[in-house]
């Protein structure tokens, strides 16, 4: 009983710390060991003369106006609150479990700094970055360039596997084919596989935009799936950052089907 | 102004190719541009009235 509790106490004291100023919030008095919902601390001696357990209990039940503003309070509005208030997110130095998930194996997965609230979940295991951006080319063992997973050992290790070979092309993006790899392991477009016509490519080696996306894609599907779903794409959805608008989905001109018309 | 007809240089914004019309299909991953944002040259660059599309002069 008392160690369900505790996750409401973790989440809650800091942000009365925060946001009240009230010293040093004093330990509930109550015998009760009830799960109950947080009070305020300089509410609580108020509410603590009640007639009973039965008392108790309805207290227990019943909705704390301060709580259930400050769960419904979205990230930005709490930051700019608190900001108002002069209170950064260097002003609480420790972190704190936080959660609005009452399950414990949720909780127990976020940690969080109340004033910023960015839930710090456990990175998911990263497969190969990104080589065009994020490999070092220093310790990049070379390869011939017919070996395609030579930028993926380098993250891996010798365990490495290499990728469905020889599906799609090897691709460049960032550098004109026939040189060599330059600073950051950069991919490979092959020259025969231009697809524009020489005369809009005096350099003929001009890959196609949708080639690059498609090497792109080959490595991180997952990412372009993830795409489709973003607002970066499809240009409409929630506002979460907007002041006032975060649950409203503001819709910009949603995509027609094609039609025939044309 | 018409969204219609202007379309092309509105979606040059969009980090796709091609929503030049309503016949744009959000489904197709491969036409999504990467390098709008994971471009690590600093150089790449949409042209304003193609939908998207990047600039052909520019060298890949």
């Amino acid at each position: 009983m008392r160690s369900r509790s505790r996750p409401w106490l973790s989440y809650y004291y800091p942000l009365v710390g925060l946001s009240g100023g009230w010293s040093a919030p004093p330990e509930s008095p109550g015998s009760g060991g009830m799960p109950r919902r947080p009070q305020p601390p300089p509410a609580a001696p108020a509410h603590m003369d009640g007639p009973g357990p039965g008392g108790r209990l309805e207290r227990a039940l019943e909705t704390v106006p301060f709580v259930d503003a400050v769960m419904d309070e979205c990230k930005l509005c709490r930051q700019q609150r608190l900001r108002d208030m002069g209170l950064g997110t260097k002003d609480q130095t420790t972190a704190i479990s936080c959660s609005t998930a009452r399950s414990s194996k949720r909780w127990r997965t976020f940690t969080a700094r109340c004033a910023s609230c960015t839930p710090s979940t456990p990175p998911r295991s990263r497969t190969a970055p990104c080589a065009t951006t994020i490999a070092p080319l220093d310790e990049a063992p070379r390869k011939p360039p017919a070996a395609r997973p030579a930028t993926r050992s380098l993250q891996k290790g010798p365990s490495g596997t290499p990728g469905p070979e020889g599906r799609l092309p090897p691709a460049v993006h960032g550098l004109p084919s026939g040189d060599e790899p330059g600073p950051g392991g950069l991919h490979r477009l092959p020259r025969q596989e231009r697809s524009r016509p020489q005369g809009q490519d005096p350099a003929g080696r001009q890959p196609d935009p949708l080639q690059v996306t498609q090497e792109c894609l080959r490595c991180h599907k997952a990412a372009g799936e993830d795409m489709l779903k973003s607002a970066h794409w499809l240009w409409k959805g929630p506002s979460p950052y907007t002041l006032n608008h975060r649950k409203e989905v503001k819709s910009a001109r949603r995509p027609l089907p094609p039609t025939t018309s044309e | 102004m018409s969204i219609i007809s202007n379309e092309a240089r509105c979606t040059s914004c969009h980090a796709g190719y091609g929503w030049k019309d309503a016949t744009f299909d959000f489904t197709d991953m491969t036409k999504i541009d990467c390098l709008v944002c994971h471009d690590t040259t600093g150089t790449y660059k949409k042209i304003p009235t193609a939908a998207g599309m990047p600039d052909p002069k520019w060298i890949w």
